[in-house]
């Protein structure tokens, strides 16, 4: 055993073994009376593998922090343009309202007045008859 | 669902916390360090999915990190001058005997040998993980692990850290 752990170490110190080979060594030498510093270089190692970070946290993902006296002029300055805006559009319902209710009101002037105007009209009706006296009355007598 | 960070990126903390800690030699600021990389690329983790090289953009951020809170503390000009910074710095109380022997090992190698010595040591990655990680050829990979290995022996001997 302790031959091929010389051999083995011969390759580990020219830098020549395969990570097979260097595990094949640690179990062997962990087995071996001898080779005091190379168990010692091996278990030094093995402890500082331990060592982990304590205090290291996962960063997260950053939230934007909104300026409490930003968001209240902000939302004093959003109530009053919403609350403008909803005036403009009331009036503008209102001003379409009385004008709808002008227009109606106009046609049923026209509408009335035309009425009146046909009524006058009417007599005019009985001007169709006057070259027909002969249709009438013309026949019979001769 | 996982994000992009959570699925790819936060599982490497343990491997890029260790590479920082044998950067800066302490605890709190080698999480600190990390803490700031993690936010940068948590912002930045749909660009990062397309990256070519997600581990070596890690490893390069941290370091720049590192560096610039050294620079920003005015104690060193670049990374390499830490051993000398960081061997002046008194030992955190809680560190454990073989932290304490490994920062004693790593501290000799130069830098690009402790890199690699520690991600292939440590965190078991193999040569073309290595190369990938430090955007470094494979050839280099070879031969910094080998003379970081000869170099860590020769210390072992010397140091007499088995006894």
């Amino acid at each position: 055993m302790n031959e091929r752990i010389q051999d083995l170490l011969t390759k580990y110190y020219e830098a020549e073994t395969s990570p097979g080979e260097e595990q094949e060594l640690k179990v062997l030498l962990r087995a071996s009376t001898e080779f005091e510093e190379e168990k010692v270089l091996f278990g030094i190692l093995a402890d500082f593998r331990k060592l982990e970070p304590i205090k290291i946290s996962l960063p997260e993902a950053k939230v934007r922090k909104l300026n409490p006296s930003w968001i209240s002029w902000a939302a004093s300055a959003a109530i009053l343009i919403g609350s403008f805006w909803g005036w403009q559009v009331y009036e503008q319902k209102q001003a379409e309202q009385a004008a709808y209710k002008e227009v109606m009101m106009a046609f049923a002037l026209i509408q009335n007045n035309l009425s009146k105007g046909q009524a006058a009209l009417q007599p005019m009706n009985n001007l169709k008859y006057l070259n027909t006296t002969d249709l009438i009355f013309g026949q019979s007598q001769k | 669902m996982k994000s992009f960070f959570e699925a790819h990126i936060w599982p490497q903390r343990g491997k890029l916390y260790r590479l920082a800690f044998s950067w800066v030699k302490d605890r709190a600021l080698a999480e600190d360090v990390l803490q700031n990389v993690f936010e940068k690329s948590f912002a930045r983790q749909k660009e990062l999915s397309n990256h070519a090289n997600l581990s070596g953009w890690l490893v390069l951020s941290l370091k720049n990190e590192v560096l610039t809170h050294f620079r920003q503390n005015k104690k060193i000009d670049a990374l390499e001058d830490a051993n000398q910074f960081c061997a002046d710095e008194p030992q955190p109380e809680d560190i454990n005997e073989s932290i304490q022997k490994i920062m004693l090992l790593l501290n000799e190698l130069p830098e690009r040998q402790r890199d690699i010595f520690q991600l292939r040591e440590v965190e078991g990655l193999d040569y073309e993980e290595i190369a990938t990680h430090l955007d470094i050829s494979l050839d280099q990979v070879k031969v910094n692990l080998h003379r970081a290995r000869k170099r860590i022996r020769e210390l072992m001997i010397t140091q007499k850290l088995a006894k």
